[in-house]
């Protein structure tokens, strides 16, 4: 029986670790930069990748 | 957590910008990604890739003649003007190099002039203007490349180009983080990617002209024949041709 034991109070240190565990990531990640190689020029870029920044940003907001 | 777009001017700024950790997400080529795992000693990792219209991963370099243009293959080229893309261009400069080398072609001697374009439009555009004779440039499939998309906006007409050479297959261009963050950010932003196809259609078909169905998993020993490509490449860099 240790060893379901021991799982079980790993996961119980990790719930508890993982919220303060997130906020220390989002103090130290308030934005993330994402860097792309346009193959195209200008105008072309904003249209490609606007749409994609936001829904990136609101699935890791 | 927003996530803020930066349009880096070639590889050598993004790999720069995550070897220093100020860009934590990085869309690269095979190349440019395998070196700058070298360059920052295993400092970012490859999480993604984007699929190809029927599901595969990878991609070629292509080598666009004018249609009308004599030649139908790389070798009848001779003495022409050849545009690469960006020395750290995977499809663009390194796997071109690489398979010239292993046609006995040695393209300062083989071509009249061998001019970086800048980026893959550019040179499209030098060979449509006249200015290179041969271009090489990125190709998923007939219905997705450079090209095509260049077509679909209006730049070019498909039909004035050919292709004359094509690669072996190249791994596909990889997305990567910085290996020090932490692993459920690096977990989430793979989850984003992976979910986007389902969760912003819109987005993601804007982002892929509704070329492919998603991204696939990638890591980092799928680049084991992008590094010995790289180790050609600089060797070549180390004899000055």
């Amino acid at each position: 029986m240790t060893l379901p034991r021991r799982a079980v109070l790993a996961a119980a240190i990790l719930s508890l670790a993982a919220p303060a565990f997130a906020q220390d990531w989002k103090a130290k990640y308030p934005e993330l930069v994402y860097a792309t190689v346009p193959a195209e020029n200008a105008s072309g870029v904003t249209e490609r990748f606007g749409p994609w920044m936001e829904y990136l940003s609101k699935e890791l907001a | 957590m927003k996530v803020t777009l930066r349009i880096a001017a070639d590889y050598a700024a993004v790999i720069e910008g995550q070897r220093a950790g100020t860009i934590h997400i990085g869309d690269y080529g095979p190349s440019s990604y395998v070196r700058a795992h070298t360059v920052s000693n295993g400092g970012v990792e490859a999480f993604a890739t984007m699929r190809a219209a029927d599901g595969s991963t990878g991609y070629f370099a292509v080598a666009y003649a004018k249609k009308e243009a004599a030649g139908t293959k790389l070798e009848d080229f001779k003495g022409k003007n050849l545009c690469l893309v960006d020395p750290n261009s995977t499809s663009g400069n390194n796997v071109p190099l690489f398979q010239m080398h292993k046609m006995n072609i040695d393209p300062a001697k083989f071509f009249a002039k061998v001019t970086n374009a800048g980026s893959h439009e550019n040179a499209v555009m030098a060979v449509q203007q006249g200015t290179c004779d041969l271009a090489f440039n990125w190709w998923n499939s007939e219905e997705d490349s450079n090209l095509s998309r260049m077509a679909n906006k209006g730049m070019v007409k498909k039909d004035d180009f050919k292709i004359v050479f094509r690669s072996e297959k190249i791994p596909g261009s990889p997305y990567a983080v910085l290996t020090s963050m932490p692993a459920d950010l690096k977990a989430a932003i793979a989850k984003a990617f992976f979910d986007a196809p389902t969760k912003a259609p819109e987005a993601f078909k804007r982002l892929t002209d509704g070329k492919s169905p998603g991204f696939a998993p990638a890591k980092h020993s799928d680049y084991k024949v992008t590094e010995d490509l790289q180790k050609f490449v600089d060797s070549l860099r180390k004899k000055g041709s």
